[in-house]
């Protein structure tokens, strides 16, 4: 969230000063920063205006991926709470729900493995260097 | 119904115990209610080690999932990462997810087994519906 209001203000040195303070222990919120501070400067290093525009979109599909996982996570949350609001905890159900968070998970992963992949074909390796610099 | 462990499974799946402060706060809330309304001493005492179980539970999460992260920050950081490197972050997901469940659930049990229904619904009352 903090990255996202500092993407709102546009400012390149903000950005670069909220990523260090962002929780880096959890795989979205490091997924979702990663992302979003490169969207902002992928113009500034790639000088191939083609390359440039498909990289941003990548990158726009890899934060869209996390804002997508961070919904089902609270539908899931939604669901286990009012499992947990039954007089009998149904543990079956409970792991029922866990499982579909895992199927989440999962799914989001490899479509974000494809667009590393991608990413990789349309960067050379000194500009995903030089982008990696912005985490 | 007040489930300890499971409300903060909840916090975790949700994301809102993505701050550990929430969490933090949580905790406080539920120790100082169990303090004040399970009169026994032993009983307490006992509610009181199923309330470290549950913080215990989410320390090992968050331990898990900065595996995770830290699997899949080194694949982002490499030029050269292949689909398997990124594939292999995952390879614990299952287990990860099952053992958090198990470690919340054991936690819920052994409060619920501590408290009787009338200091549970207190309970409820005083740090849920704060």
């Amino acid at each position: 969230m903090i990255v996202l209001v500092c993407a709102l203000l546009g400012s390149l040195a903000a950005l670069a000063a909220c990523s260090k303070h962002r929780p880096a222990s959890l795989p979205i919120a490091s997924i979702y920063g990663r992302s979003t501070a490169r969207l902002e400067v992928t113009a500034i290093v790639i000088t191939d205006e083609q390359r440039a525009e498909r990289a941003r979109e990548i990158y726009t599909k890899i934060a869209q991926l996390g804002e997508g996982l961070a919904h089902e996570r609270k539908r899931a949350a939604d669901r286990v709470t009012e499992l947990t609001s039954e007089p009998q905890l149904d543990v079956e159900q409970i792991e029922a729900a866990i499982g579909q968070i895992k199927r989440d998970q999962k799914a989001a992963f490899v479509a974000y493995i494809a667009l590393q992949m991608e990413l990789r074909k349309t960067l050379t390796a000194r500009e995903f260097e030089q982008l990696g610099r912005f985490d | 119904m007040f489930w300890v462990g499971l409300a903060t499974l909840i916090m975790l799946i949700s994301g809102t115990g993505d701050d550990s402060r929430e969490f933090r706060k949580r905790m406080q809330a539920m120790h100082e209610a169990t303090e004040h309304f399970i009169g026994d001493g032993e009983r307490r005492a006992r509610a009181d080690r199923a309330l470290q179980e549950t913080s215990a539970a989410f320390l090992a999460h968050r331990t898990r999932l900065d595996k995770l992260s830290r699997c899949i920050g080194d694949a982002d950081a490499d030029y050269h990462a292949t689909q398997a490197q990124y594939a292999a972050c995952l390879d614990h997901l299952d287990e990860m997810w099952a053992a958090s469940v198990n470690d919340f659930l054991r936690a819920e049990q052994h409060f619920r087994a501590a408290a009787s229904q009338a200091e549970l619904l207190q309970i409820h009352h005083k740090v849920l519906k704060r």
